[in-house]
């Protein structure tokens, strides 16, 4: 009968011994290797020494090439560039200095050789925008492709306006554009370089906006909303700005009064106020959105102001004035300009009395 | 105390036999009520996830302590494991989410079999099965399970009970194997949840402790012998009682050791999170229903009897340990609850005190259904009003138990809790994609279904759902329990959220799923870029330039004997009491010996006046009645007051904001609000910050004029909205009709679009990046430039309390870009912090475009600041507490090419600037002149000082949204010069960009280049502001 302890013998001899037969793999500096196997193949290294013998291995031809190439965006006129290959043989190996390699750009070859396994070429700064495709070969192998781009020196473009701006209608939509821009090298500016224009008013307002360079010129939109009168326009680009150009945002001008209706409310002691249509010059009425103050003066000194803004011509208020007669003075402020409608008011020709409200 | 019936029950086999068949109804009612309901509502609950979580944990592998996908990794040492690993047992069996069903549905089973068992001890057993029937259709246990998903409560608490005979046993019988089970069942119940066995030792086990010694009392009568022997008869109970305390305390102990040694090495420094349960349940009535009227449900109609029971029989231990939790379950309600637990009352979830209350009671109403079914309370019922009031009686207790034990399934249907179901699988995927995984993520909007995501991935989260757990200080310095649902805690959690967002670097945070539109602004405006929609509906955002995590994390390993016992020990202490409890099972009445127990005796006497019990039952229901009737009465007087205008504007805006159109619109002027149409559409029409990601967090208003029946007040409306907190400020005019105030509507701006078709030239960019159809993700041909980026001016400044650090930022490159900007704060020989530009910065440039950059450093709320004022104040800003005065600072810049988010179609239309009320008012209107419709406009404002050197930076965002043509005010109020303090220039050589010193395209843009010159009354030169928008809609 076996005892068990004769089985933890025989148990730890198993694992100790399996282990030591399996170990046939032999290691160097590269890594785990079968003798057996791949010991032939290692002899192709580069680097190899074959024992007493001494052999040096050399690396064979160039079979695959990297390719680094950089900075990607070359500023004209400034920039160099640099364009790298790695070159190292089918097995892995740097190839021997001194190998023969080009560097392609843009069709055009330059022939050099390899150092370390590096074959290289310093562009020189260009001043045309363009995109360079470049490789390099070595031997019968090519690198992939890599490229480059030569972009304008936006450093020196000079922002300027395009000509005269033309006057502008309320509440429409304009632009501020600049003259073709371009570089000192003749270059147009990059799309999407952002420029902006600070509109200034007399009353010391600013309008301002930014934009962005769309072919060849710097293109800046507005609105004319809340913004009537002449102002003077520069555009900025990076740190330099255009010359100040005039610019007019027109205002309508009125033609005749508003029409003035009120209602008296006197549940509620209130008068609702109607004013318009607000007639101009241009031959529709005023804008949609306009805003328009309305100030009422009462006989006891008190001053009541609303605003709303104009609909279809009109506004419509409801002012908490209980007494429609106490009204000395009725004044309105508007894109046409000041008005005062208190004689109209005064003439009693405005006020509609409600229907259950006795006359005075 | 009335101990009239004290005497030891007879012996009635028929008795055991009826509690038995009751048990039996009880656990087929529990499979069929819990389990039917379970696979449709766990998904709902707010816990449910967490727990699986961590079983996923223990799945992937059971002996590894450390958790890295919540936290930057957290131990999951602390929480006890058992519930976890049961599941992660079951999960080479089954999904997960069944393993959980499965899990919870046996720890009911064991709680129902537990409350049988412990009511044992009380009350007679047709009354202990009764108490098991009342178990399952406890509201108490069904909000537990179906409403919260807490499994850890239920299955510890079923084996608590369990393990509760065998202490009374030990005690008043003695026998090792008893003091064995009890030791056992302690260690289990500790492997499961260890504040069941904490807490239940002194609200269960004590009482039971006292009953144990009534029962030596009268086994061991003294019979007229020495006063020393009524003493004497006690000794060997105590003594085995005190072994028993020492013995389950170390079991407790070692069961988790782990998680003592976590507790005690790690302690939880963090501000406490605010819980419902400690509120006053009469200042916020929805917390009162949900975490006290629904868990007692209809039991809490029967506390009189349990307290008439309590004074007049054996039961009082029970009876008085329920007393304390009723009290401590009320919460903030009032101030005893406080007093008693001290400082403990702002750690404890106090409804689990409510919880263990429910179960306490339960012997007193299997009591009471006994008498009411067959006893003293249905002759009287019967006798007095007759049998079909008795059966009505009876049939409206059990309608009712059954409505309310329903209500907690069905109420996240009426009041959804948790968002719709998410689909994990694409976020899954996208994350094993493209090496994502070498990133952090994060979830918005996602409820506690982000734990179930976790679960189902390996990618790692900078956020977490167990909080016990979080050590990062920016989330435990905040009370915000994650991050994940931060717009629900306001300022603070919103706080916190961007201070994620902003120095998402420190996280290697790269991507936020976003189930929740509200956050957008905040995500694009923080720099983070939209990336596409999955198929599941969740919003991918990316944020450019963050590093990827280091292949080896920092990790917290705990000793390998603490590993060890921690994956052996738990489920080992679960397998010994289920074989325990297999084996008591095996026997009848769980092994109980006839007449061991010395439950309450029923009062057999007859009901002596049933007329007179009538005349009082009649006489109180008259009471109810009249004192209802007056009570509603009074309730329809308050409701027909008028309104005051104050109310009505509140009320106004208050519907506005919970988009009740109807109820808004009919608070309008009658005369003159037009049609319903009309005015929604204005309503509808404006969307953008406030109206379409803002909540109302205050009204305030102020009287202007009071005129007759016409009232004018200014009303400040502050709106919570992901990027600030956004004050409103209208004038609002009410007018009194019919004896009712009205709220004049207000005007829509009715501006005309100039054109009706534009025709517009723009710019598409497309950055290749990593979309190429090649295995590779690094692929070094594709990649551009960094763009040459310039930093210019920059200072450390001082504005009141808060250091920050300002400067321009150019974009002096051909190629549009994406801007991080980063600065060291310095004392004289120390790093004070470090912090990335969040809001201000305009963080996506086009070629030649300037903007200005702050860099707020903020302090860290300690605890003793949070404890020192009571409460903590979330929109209280801490100033930093450095360990030396800030010197110098330095600034890293870097940027990467982009091709989205550039919209520039925003111009801004008569700019006036002035000085008010101390601080620089900046007018205007912002104008979209583009084709786009702009969300959000934010404008970015770079101050010039005298010096023309940046001197402040500031970001503003408008109101509302912009549709193409259209228009929107704006005013923004910024700190006057003369406030801010200079305290150095950051050298040029202390300015790094794209890793290396600035070598910029072009000459910087100065002071006077592109801007507006302000008065030198305003304390700065000149004022440079950059408009950007976010152009896409939210889905809301």
């Amino acid at each position: 009968m076996t005892r068990f302890s004769e089985l933890v013998f025989v148990l730890g001899a198993l694992l100790l011994a399996v282990p030591a037969l399996a170990e046939t793999l032999v290691s160097d500096a590269f890594g785990l290797y079968d003798p057996a196997t791949s010991a032939q193949e290692r002899l192709d290294w580069a680097g190899w020494v074959d024992g007493p013998s001494a052999t040096a291995v050399a690396p064979q031809g160039p079979d695959r090439l990297m390719i680094f190439a950089g900075p990607k965006s070359l500023v004209a006129g400034k920039d160099r560039g640099h364009v790298v290959a790695l070159v190292v043989d089918r097995f892995g190996n740097l190839v021997a200095d001194g190998t023969a390699a080009s560097v392609t750009v843009s069709g055009a070859s330059t022939a050099t050789a390899t150092t370390g396994g590096i074959a290289d070429l310093l562009l020189q700064p260009r001043t045309k925008v363009e995109d360079l495709f470049v490789g390099v070969t070595a031997g019968q192998r090519q690198s992939p492709q890599a490229m480059l781009g030569i972009v304008a020196d936006i450093a020196s473009i000079r922002p300027g306006l395009a000509g005269p701006l033309s006057d502008v209608a309320s509440d429409t939509a304009f632009e501020v554009k600049s003259a073709p821009l371009a570089d000192q090298y003749g270059n147009p500016v990059p799309q999407g370089t952002g420029a902006s224009v600070v509109l200034r008013r007399g009353d010391g307002s600013y309008s301002l906006a930014q934009g962005l360079a769309l072919q060849d010129s710097a293109l800046i939109r507005f609105i004319a909303r809340d913004m009537p009168g002449p102002a003077s326009a520069t555009m900025t680009l990076g740190a330099h700005s255009s010359r100040s150009a005039p610019i007019l945002i027109k205002t309508s001008a009125p033609v005749g009064l508003p029409a003035l209706e009120m209602e008296r409310l006197t549940e509620i002691g209130a008068l609702h106020l109607t004013l318009g249509p607000f007639l101009t010059t241009d031959g529709y009425a005023l804008s949609d959105g306009a805003e328009v103050t309305v100030t009422v003066d009462l006989a006891d000194g008190l001053q009541v102001s609303d605003h709303a803004w104009v609909q279809d011509g009109e506004i419509s208020l409801l002012l908490p004035i209980g007494d429609p007669f106490a009204i000395t003075r009725l004044s309105i402020l508007s894109p046409l300009g000041p008005m005062d409608l208190t004689a109209g008011w005064q003439s009693g020709e405005a006020l509609q009395p409600t229907p259950t409200e006795p006359q005075p | 105390m009335n101990t009239t019936n004290n005497a030891s029950p007879p012996v009635d086999p028929a008795e055991d036999s009826a509690g038995l068949r009751l048990l039996l109804v009880a656990l087929a009612a529990t499979v069929l009520f819990h389990g039917g309901l379970l696979p449709f509502t766990h998904g709902n609950t707010y816990d449910a996830f967490i727990h699986m979580f961590f079983a996923d944990h223990y799945h992937r592998s059971w002996f590894d302590t450390w958790e890295p996908r919540w936290y930057t990794g957290f131990s999951v040492t602390s929480y006890p494991p058992g519930t976890h690993m049961a599941m992660a047992a079951l999960m080479p069996f089954m999904p997960l989410r069944a393993a959980f069903v499965v899990v919870q549905l046996g720890g009911l089973l064991l709680l129902v079999t537990g409350i049988f068992r412990f009511a044992l001890l009380w009350v007679p057993p047709r009354a202990a099965g009764y108490a098991a029937l009342a178990a399952v259709l406890a509201s108490s246990i069904s909000e537990t399970v179906h409403l919260f998903g807490q499994l850890p409560t239920i299955f510890s608490l079923g084996i608590f009970l369990n393990g509760l005979p065998y202490v009374y046993r030990w005690i008043v019988y003695g026998g090792w194997f008893s003091c064995l089970a009890a030791v056992i069942f302690a260690a289990a119940t500790t492997a499961a949840h260890h504040v069941t066995t904490i807490f239940g030792g002194v609200l269960f086990i004590l009482p039971l402790g006292v009953h144990a010694l009534r029962a030596v009392a009268e086994i061991r009568p003294t019979d007229g012998r020495s006063p020393l022997y009524v003493l004497w008869r006690f000794g060997p109970p105590l003594a085995r009682g005190a072994m028993l305390a020492v013995l389950m305390a170390s079991a407790i102990v070692l069961t988790v050791f782990p998680y003592w040694y976590w507790s005690v090495s790690d302690p939880i420094t963090q501000v406490s999170i605010p819980h419902g349960s400690r509120e006053s349940f009469l200042e916020r009535l929805d917390l009162g229903v949900v975490f006290f009227a629904i868990p007692w449900g209809v039991a809490i109609l029967f506390l009189p009897y349990a307290l008439y029971k309590t004074a007049t029989t054996r039961l009082w231990p029970l009876g008085l340990s329920l007393m304390l939790c009723v009290l401590l379950g009320t919460g903030g309600t009032t101030p005893l609850p406080r007093a008693i637990l001290r400082g403990a009352f702002d750690i404890l979830t106090l409804d689990r005190f409510t919880f263990w209350a429910t179960i306490l009671i339960l012997p007193f109403l299997g009591l009471m259904f006994d008498g009411l079914l067959h006893g003293r309370a249905r002759q009287v019922v019967v006798q007095a009003f007759g049998n079909g009031t008795h059966r009505l009686l009876v049939g409206g207790i059990f309608g009712a138990m059954t409505a309310v034990a329903v209500l907690p399934a069905i109420l996240p249907r009426i009041q959804p809790t948790q968002p719709d179901f998410v689909d994990p699988a694409p976020i899954v995927r996208f994350m094993a994609e493209d090496e994502h995984e070498r990133w952090r993520y994060l979830t918005l909007g996602f409820g506690d279904q982000f734990a179930y995501l976790s679960s189902q991935t390996t990618a790692l989260s900078v956020d977490g759902n167990y909080h016990s757990a979080r050590r990062l200080p920016d989330l435990t310095r905040f009370s915000v329990e994650r991050l994940e649902n931060a717009k629900y805690l306001g300022v603070p959690g919103l706080g916190s959220l961007r201070q994620f967002l902003v120095n998402a670097e420190r996280y290697n945070l790269k991507y936020v799923f976003s189930n929740d539109a509200f956050y957008d602004p905040l995500l694009h405006f923080t720099g983070w870029t939209r990336l596409n929609r999955l198929g599941n509906g969740i919003v991918v955002w990316e944020k450019p330039d963050i590093p990827p995590l280091p292949l080896l994390l920092p990790r917290r390993d705990i000793p390998p004997l603490h590993a060890l016992m921690w994956g052996v020990l738990p489920p080992l202490a679960l397998v010994l009491a289920a074989l325990i409890f297999l084996g008591s099972a095996l026997q009848r009445t769980f092994g109980a010996r006839p007449g061991e127990f010395r439950p309450v005796i029923r009062m057999e006497a007859a009901f002596s006046n049933p007329a007179r019990v009538r005349q009082i039952v009649l006489g109180l229901a008259v009471l109810v009645v009249v004192a209802a009737g007056g009570t509603t009465w009074n309730v329809h007087q308050r409701f027909l007051q008028p309104d005051t205008p104050e109310q009505v504007i509140t009320a106004y805006f208050d519907d506005l904001d919970f988009r009740r159109h109807e109820a808004a619109f009919a608070r309008l002027d009658p005369e003159t609000r037009g049609r319903f149409e009309d005015a929604q559409f204005a309503w509808r029409w404006t969307g953008g910050l406030v109206a379409s990601f803002g909540k109302l967090a205050r009204v305030s208003i102020a009287p202007l004029r009071l005129d007759g029946a016409i009232a004018d007040y200014a009303v400040a409306l502050d709106w919570l909205t992901p990027l600030d907190l956004h004050r409103q400020e209208l004038t609002v005019r009410t007018v009194l009709r019919d004896g009712t105030w009205h709220v004049a509507p207000t005007v829509l701006r009715p501006v005309q679009t100039p054109l009706l078709l534009q025709r517009q030239e723009s710019l598409d960019l497309n950055v290749v990046g990593r979309r190429q159809p090649r295995p590779e993700t690094d692929l070094h041909r594709d990649r551009l430039d960094r763009p040459r980026i310039a930093v210019s001016g920059a200072r450390l400044v001082r504005h009141g309390d808060r250091f920050a650090v300002v400067g321009q930022v150019t974009n002096a490159d051909a190629d549009p870009a994406h801007v991080t900007v980063l600065a060291d704060l310095f004392g004289a020989g120390l790093g004070l912090g470090h912090e990335a530009a969040g809001l201000v910065n305009a963080h996506r440039l086009l070629a030649a475009e300037a903007a200005g950059f702050r860099i707020d450093f903020e302090g860290v709320l300690s605890l003793q600041d949070a404890r020192a004022d009571g409460e903590y104040d979330p929109t209280l800003f801490v100033p930093p507490e450095f360990a030396e005065p800030p010197q110098t600072a330095t600034v890293t810049a870097r940027a990467l090419v982009t091709g989205g988010d550039l919209y520039r179609g925003v111009a801004l239309n008569g700019i006036r600037i002035k000085v008010e009320d101390g601080a620089l008012i900046v007018t205007g209107l912002a104008v979209n002149t583009g084709t786009e419709t702009a969300s959000i406009v934010g404008l970015n404002f770079l101050l010039y000082g005298p010096d023309a050197r940046p001197l402040w930076a500031d970001t503003g965002f408008v109101e509302t949204n912009i549709y193409p043509g259209q228009s929107a005010p704006f005013r923004f109020a910024l700190p006057i010069g003369t406030e801010i303090t200079i305290i150095a220039e950051v050298p040029e050589d202390a300015i790094t960009a794209n890793g290396r010193a600035q070598e910029p395209d072009l000459a910087l843009p100065g002071a006077a280049d592109g801007t507006i010159p302000l008065d030198p009354g305003t304390g700065y030169s000149h004022l440079r502001i950059l408009s950007t928008s976010m152009t896409h809609d939210p889905l809301f």
